[in-house]
C-alpha cells in the first residue's frame, strides 16, 4: 500500500473542548484512575483514548466557594476532581436565591392591572439598582474569560446544609451528561480545586469501547434513574417494586447516532430524502423481528415506512415515548408473529432502552389493563400504503407539514408558537398583548419559517430538550418551578449570549438595556449591559400565554408537538 | 369560508333572541305600554357589550376569556342587536336629525362590522398563497431597498452592456412604479392587469437585447416580481386594518349620541311609560 493511512477523525474535533490541552496535561490524565486501567488497543485509531482525553477533555480550575453544577442545570458534560475537593450539597436543596434563579409568582390582580400604567415608554427598561445589586449571597468572577459565580459564605453554608466532600479521582455528573436531564445536586469548590471537564461525546465513545466504564456508567444509571424512569411511563406504573426491579435487570442500553441532533439537523436539511435518510440510524427496522420494546431515553426518532421509493414519517418519538407495543401486543395475543410494521430511525443521537420481548410478554402486559393496550393492527387493509395515507395514518396532518416539522426539528417545542396564516389578519395584537405582558417588550417575533399556511413564529419554543441550557455560567437561564417553562433571571444574566448562540431556532435575542430615563447602561469600559431576552410563556401572568388568548381569529395556538391529535384538529377545522 | 354547524347554531340563537325581542315588542304594545324604552335599553346594552371587545383587547394582562370568544360573542350578538335595532325603530325609517344620524351610523358601524368579518375571512388565505410572509410597517422600508437594487441594476446595465436600452424602459416605464405601493385596487380584486402587463413588456423588451443584457433584465424582472408582492402584501394589509378605522370611530360616534337620545327620550317621557 502506497502512502500514510488515512483515517477518518471525529467531526467534532475541528472544534476541540479546550484549545489549552496541552501533551503534560495529557500524559498527566493518562496516568490517573480510571484512564490508566483502560486498554488502549480497544479503541481504534481514528479515536484513540489519548485524543479523546485531548480533545473532549478540558482542565477548569475553581477557587473557594465556587459554583460548578447546580441542581436543575442542564449539562452536557461530567467532571472528575483532579486536585482539592468539591462540595455535594446533600440536604436540603440550595435556594433558588443562591443558584442564581429567580422564584417565579403569579402577579395579583392589582399587580397584573398595573402595567396598564406602569410600563415605561422606552425599551427595555430595568431598575438599575438590581442590576447593580445582583444577589448578596453570590457573588461573580472572570477568570481566564469565564465567568464563575462564587458563594459569598462558604462557612454558613456548611453549618447550614448537610455537604459531603467529593475527593481526588471521583467522577460527577455523567448520568446528567449522557441524560442530558437536569443534574439533581448542587455542588461547589471546597477550597482551590482542579477539575477535569469531559464533554459527553467524550464519555459516550469511552463507554462504548471501555467495559469496565460502561458497567460503572450502567450500574450508576439503573441505580439512580432507570427505575424512576419506567416508572414515569403508564405501562409500567401498575408494576410492584419487585417487578419493576427484574424490569430494570432485564432492559439494555443503547445508543445510536453520532452527532447531537441539534448541530446537525441544519445541514441535513439540505440534503435529499434518500441522502438524509442514510444519515438516520435504524433502531429498529421495518420487517424486523420484534425483539424488544423501545423507550426513547434521550434525542428524537422517527417513526417510517417503505413505499415505493420513499420512507414517508408516520410520527416522531421523544423522550419517555415507546416504540413496538403493538407488536408486541399482537403477537402476545396471536399466533401469527408479524414483524415491525414501520421503521424507528434516529435523529442524530438517540439513546434507547430495549425492555426484551420476552420481559414484555411474561411481565408487563399480562399486568397490563385493558385500557393501556393499543388498538390492534390492521394487517389486511384493502388499499396499499400511499404516502398520503402513512401520514394521515399517524397524525393526521399533511404529509410535507409533518416532514417539515421534523426536518426543522420543530418537534422539540413544548409550548411552540404555530401560526395559521390562513387565519391571522395580521393585526398584531398578539405582539401588543405580549409587549403589554413584558414591560412593553414585545418577546417574539410574528415572522418565521413557514410550510404552507403554518408559521413557526420566532418565540421561545420551551423545548424538551432545552440545548440553551447547556453552558450558562450563571444558572440564570433554567426551568421555572412552576410549570417547567425555560426562563431567564434578568438580574442573574451576564449578557454572555451563551444561550442566544445555542439555540438552533433563534429564538434567543440579546438586547442592550437602559435607566428609568431611557438612557443605555453601560460597564465600565462604555459598552452596553446585554441581557438575554426571550418569551417565558407569561410564566408571571394570570391567565397565561397572553399572545394566544389576545388573538382575534383563534390564528395563534402554542402547541406541544409531542401531542399531534390537536394541532391536526386546530388546522383543520373550518 | 365554510358554514359549519356550529356558525348555524349560533346565528340561530342570536336569530331566536331577536325574535323573542320581537313578539315582546308586539306584546307591550298589545298592552298599550312603550316598548320603544325596553327594546332601547337592551339596544343600548347590547351596544356596550359589543364595544367591551376593545376594552378586553386592551387589557390582555387579565384572565377574562380568550379575546376569540369575545370576537364571536361580538359577531352574534352583534346580529341580534341589528335585529333589535329594526324592532326598535318599528321598521320604520326615522325621523329627527339626531335619530336620522344615529341610524347611518349605526348602518355604517353593521355595515363596516360585516364586511370586516368577510375580509377577516376571505384576504388571509390569500395573502399566504402570495410573497413572504411581511410584517406591514416593515414594507416600505423593504420597498427602498428593492428601488435602490433596481438603480443600481439599471446603473450597472449601461456600465456593463454599453447600451441604455435597460435603463431607458427602468426610467421610462418602472421607475416611478418603484418608488411607492401602487394598484391597490387591481389587488384587491385579484384582476392582475397590471401584473400582465409589466410580463408584456418585459417580454417585449427581450427583443431587443443581447445575451448580457437579457441577464440584467431578468434580474430586473425578479425585483419587479417581488416589488409586485409587496404591493399585494400591502393592499390586503392595509384593508384588513382600514375597515376598523371606519368601524370604530363610527361606533364611538354612535354612542355618544345614543346617551344624548336617551337623555332626551327620558327628559320628554312624560307619562307615557
Amino acid at each position: 500500500m502506497d502512502g500514510p493511512l488515512v483515517i477518518q477523525r471525529p467531526m467534532r474535533w475541528d472544534n476541540p473542548f479546550s484549545t489549552e490541552m496541552t501533551d503534560e496535561d495529557v500524559d498527566r490524565i493518562m496516568t490517573l484512575e480510571p484512564f490508566c486501567n483502560m486498554d488502549e488497543s480497544s479503541f481504534p485509531p481514528s479515536m484513540s483514548l489519548r485524543d479523546i482525553v485531548r480533545n473532549d477533555m478540558r482542565i477548569r480550575n475553581y477557587r473557594h466557594g465556587d459554583i460548578v453544577v447546580r441542581r436543575g442545570d442542564y449539562g452536557n458534560s461530567a467532571f472528575m476532581v483532579l486536585s482539592g475537593s468539591v462540595r455535594v450539597v446533600i440536604n436540603p436543596d440550595l435556594p433558588d436565591a443562591l443558584l442564581g434563579r429567580q422564584t417565579e409568582k403569579k402577579r395579583g390582580v392589582f399587580g397584573a392591572l398595573k402595567q396598564l400604567w406602569a410600563n415605561p415608554d422606552m425599551p427595555e427598561v430595568r431598575d438599575v439598582a438590581r442590576l447593580k445589586g445582583g444577589g448578596a449571597e453570590t457573588g461573580q468572577r472572570v477568570r481566564d474569560g469565564e465567568t464563575h459565580t462564587f458563594l459569598q459564605d462558604v462557612p454558613s453554608i456548611m453549618k447550614d446544609y448537610h455537604t459531603e466532600p467529593l475527593r481526588e479521582g471521583t467522577i460527577f455528573g455523567e448520568i446528567a451528561a449522557l441524560g442530558r436531564t437536569p443534574r439533581t445536586l448542587s455542588l461547589f469548590a471546597d477550597g482551590d480545586t482542579e477539575l477535569l471537564e469531559i464533554r459527553w461525546q467524550g464519555i459516550r465513545d469511552i463507554r462504548r469501547r471501555d467495559e469496565a466504564f460502561r458497567n460503572h456508567i450502567d450500574k450508576l444509571y439503573r441505580e439512580r434513574s432507570l427505575i424512576h424512569h419506567l416508572r414515569a411511563l403508564p405501562l409500567f406504573q401498575h408494576l410492584d417494586d419487585e417487578t419493576i426491579q427484574s424490569v430494570a435487570d432485564a432492559t439494555v442500553f443503547e445508543t445510536y447516532g453520532e452527532f447531537e441532533w441539534h448541530t446537525s439537523f441544519k445541514k441535513l436539511a439540505e440534503l435529499t430524502g434518500a441522502e438524509r435518510l442514510r444519515h438516520e440510524p435504524v433502531i429498529a427496522g421495518e420487517g424486523e423481528y420484534v425483539d424488544g420494546l423501545f423507550l426513547i431515553r434521550t434525542g428524537f426518532a422517527r417513526v417510517s415506512r417503505h413505499v415505493n421509493h420513499g420512507d414517508p414519517t408516520i410520527s416522531f418519538l421523544g423522550r419517555g415515548e415507546v416504540y413496538g407495543l403493538e407488536e408486541l401486543v399482537h403477537n402476545w395475543k396471536n399466533d401469527d408473529q408479524i414483524p415491525y410494521q414501520n421503521s424507528l430511525r434516529g435523529l442524530g443521537n438517540v439513546d434507547v432502552l430495549r425492555v426484551p420481548t420476552k420481559i414484555v410478554e411474561d411481565i408487563v402486559l399480562p399486568n397490563l389493563p385493558p385500557n393501556l393496550l393499543p388498538a390492534p393492527i390492521v394487517l389486511d387493509k384493502p388499499e396499499a400504503d400511499s404516502i398520503q395515507s402513512v401520514t394521515q395514518e399517524g397524525s393526521g396532518l399533511d404529509t410535507g407539514l409533518l416532514e417539515f416539522l421534523v426536518e426543522n426539528r420543530i418537534i422539540n417545542g413544548r409550548a411552540t408558537m404555530l401560526i395559521n396564516t390562513d387565519r391571522c389578519v395580521r393585526c398584531d395584537d398578539c405582539v401588543r398583548a405580549c409587549a403589554a405582558t413584558h414591560n412593553n417588550n414585545p418577546r417574539f417575533a410574528r415572522h418565521g419559517r413557514r410550510y404552507g399556511n403554518v408559521m413557526i413564529a420566532n418565540a421561545c419554543m420551551h423545548c424538551t430538550d432545552p440545548v440553551c441550557m447547556i453552558g450558562c455560567p450563571t444558572g440564570a437561564i433554567h426551568r421555572s418551578s412552576l410549570q417547567g417553562q425555560v426562563v431567564i433571571n434578568d438580574s442573574a444574566c451576564i449578557g454572555c449570549a451563551t444561550c442566544a448562540n445555542s439555540c438552533p431556532y433563534d429564538n434567543i435575542r440579546m438586547v442592550a438595556v437602559r435607566d428609568e430615563n431611557g438612557d443605555f447602561v453601560l460597564d465600565e469600559a462604555n459598552a452596553p449591559i446585554m441581557k438575554s431576552t426571550k418569551c417565558d410563556l407569561c410564566v408571571d401572568q394570570m391567565g397565561g400565554p397572553s399572545c394566544e388568548r389576545a388573538c382575534p381569529h383563534d390564528a395563534l395556538r402554542r402547541v406541544n408537538m409531542s401531542d399531534l391529535g390537536p394541532i391536526a384538529e386546530w388546522l383543520n377545522q373550518s | 369560508m365554510t358554514l359549519t354547524r356550529k356558525h348555524i347554531g349560533r346565528f340561530g340563537i342570536a336569530f331566536l333572541a331577536a325574535v323573542a325581542i320581537y313578539f315582546l315588542h308586539g306584546g307591550m304594545q298589545a298592552a298599550l305600554w312603550e316598548p320603544a324604552f325596553v327594546t332601547g335599553w337592551i339596544l343600548l346594552g347590547g351596544m356596550l357589550v359589543l364595544t367591551l371587545l376593545n376594552t378586553r383587547k386592551k387589557l390582555p394582562f387579565l384572565p377574562l376569556a380568550k379575546v376569540r370568544n369575545w370576537v364571536k360573542l361580538h359577531v352574534y350578538l352583534g346580529w341580534f342587536v341589528v335585529g333589535t335595532f329594526l324592532i326598535h325603530l318599528d321598521f320604520n325609517v326615522p325621523n329627527g336629525w339626531i335619530e336620522t344620524t344615529m341610524a347611518v351610523l349605526f348602518v355604517i358601524v353593521a355595515l363596516s362590522g360585516v364586511l370586516g368579518a368577510f375580509l377577516s375571512k376571505s384576504l388571509p388565505p390569500r395573502l399566504t398563497r402570495r410573497g413572504e410572509e411581511v410584517i406591514f410597517e416593515r414594507i416600505p422600508i423593504f420597498m427602498t431597498q428593492l428601488r435602490e437594487a433596481a438603480d443600481d441594476l439599471a446603473v450597472y446595465s449601461v456600465e456593463q452592456t454599453t447600451s441604455t436600452s435597460i435603463a431607458d424602459f427602468y426610467a421610462e416605464r418602472l421607475r416611478d412604479w418603484f418608488t411607492r405601493p401602487r394598484d391597490y385596487f387591481e389587488h384587491i380584486m385579484e384582476l392582475g392587469g397590471r401584473r400582465f402587463a409589466l410580463k408584456q413588456e418585459f417580454d417585449s423588451m427581450e427583443r431587443y437585447l443581447n445575451d448580457t443584457e437579457k441577464e440584467v433584465l431578468g434580474e430586473l424582472r425578479a425585483l419587479a416580481e417581488k416589488k409586485s408582492d409587496l404591493d399585494y402584501h400591502y393592499a390586503l394589509q392595509k384593508t384588513l386594518k382600514g375597515w376598523l378605522f371606519i368601524h370604530i370611530p363610527a361606533t364611538y360616534g354612535l354612542l355618544a349620541l345614543a346617551v344624548v337620545h336617551v337623555i332626551l327620550v327620558h327628559a320628554f317621557a312624560g307619562m307615557s311609560l
